[in-house]
């Protein structure tokens, strides 16, 4: 008797798998968001090499990503902004951040297509400039 | 009633679902999520400052003392596909730089310039526009191949932190055209 209730104490071990499903759940649909963010910000491009390039490992939530393709389109966060609103959306994107001596703290990494004319860039600098956005870099591929 | 509470134990110990291929899929999905993520190419920035008073006559290089060397990309030849190595010269200091080696010379002069300085004002001017041949544009690629330079230069052992580098930004028309 005694060993029949043991082993139906053994039987009656089951493994609770809800929280171990909960967290793969969470981690998956943690990795497909961040997949979809990084793909959204940065776009498809021809990005140029360069041997100095720092590579960044810490998300910047003050730096904004312009990217300029080949054809001098511009895409911010996935979304394709027409020159005339671009003033404004800089603007607005410098306003957002902390004012430091009369100038934006925010920072501006500028993503060009390594064919894309310079002055599709240039442009982008000048508001840059205009807004008092001064803390730019530029994205390079690390070889 | 014996009968009814059988069948309620029997409907009960059936009503289960097998987890184990949603599982294997969920790992699966999670698997190809965390090795896609890194899967894109390494990709860094290089630094740079756009000068913090804007205007035609800002430019802070302007009122130092030593000359800034001016690095000068121009446009010579109309643009091909793939672009040849003539295409964009390098002038600086009065010096030009062109064809395969034009990068290599540039780092020579450049740290040959460096090493008489203490402090290095460097300008790059990429929007120069030649009237008389019409011939601009200049690729990023370019750009970022001199700025690379600067960089190289600028943290290397002999030359640490001595160079400024600078963007020189012209008015431009109407639309950046």
């Amino acid at each position: 008797m005694a060993k029949q209730s043991k082993l139906d104490q053994l039987a009656q071990v089951d493994l609770d798998m809800t929280p171990m499903i909960d967290v793969i759940f969470n981690l998956l649909i943690f990795f497909m968001l961040v997949n979809r963010m990084v793909q959204d910000e940065r776009a498809e491009l021809a990005i140029p090499i360069a041997q100095e390039a720092k590579e960044v490992k810490i998300q910047d939530v003050n730096r904004l990503i312009i990217n300029i393709e080949k054809d001098g389109k511009i895409n911010i966060g996935g979304e394709i902004i027409p020159k005339e609103n671009l003033v404004a959306r800089i603007a607005k994107e410098a306003k957002a951040a902390p004012q430091e001596q009369g100038l934006s703290t925010r920072r501006v990494l500028v993503r060009g297509d390594v064919n894309s004319p310079y002055k599709y860039i240039q442009n982008v600098l000048w508001i840059c400039a205009q807004n008092k956005i001064y803390k730019v870099s530029f994205a390079a591929r690390i070889p | 009633m014996a009968v009814s509470s059988s069948t309620k134990k029997f409907s009960e110990q059936e009503i289960r679902m097998d987890m184990t291929p949603m599982i294997d899929v969920t790992f699966l999905l999670l698997i190809f999520f965390l090795c896609t993520l890194n899967l894109k190419p390494l990709e860094g920035i290089l630094l740079s400052h756009l000068p913090k008073d804007v205007g035609p006559s800002s430019s802070s290089v302007t009122k130092d003392p030593v000359e800034p060397t001016r690095i000068m990309l121009r446009r010579v030849e109309e643009p091909s596909n793939p672009p040849g190595p003539d295409e964009i010269m390098i002038v600086c200091d009065n010096h030009n730089y062109s064809g395969e080696e034009k990068y290599e010379d540039l780092h020579a002069y450049l740290s040959q310039r460096a090493s008489r300085l203490d402090k290095m004002d460097v300008l790059i001017i990429a929007d120069y526009y030649d009237a008389m041949t019409a011939l601009h544009d200049v690729p990023h690629g370019e750009i970022i191949a001199v700025l690379d330079i600067c960089h190289v230069i600028n943290n290397s052992k002999d030359f640490k932190d001595k160079l400024n580098i600078k963007f020189h930004l012209n008015v431009l028309p109407e639309g950046g055209e």
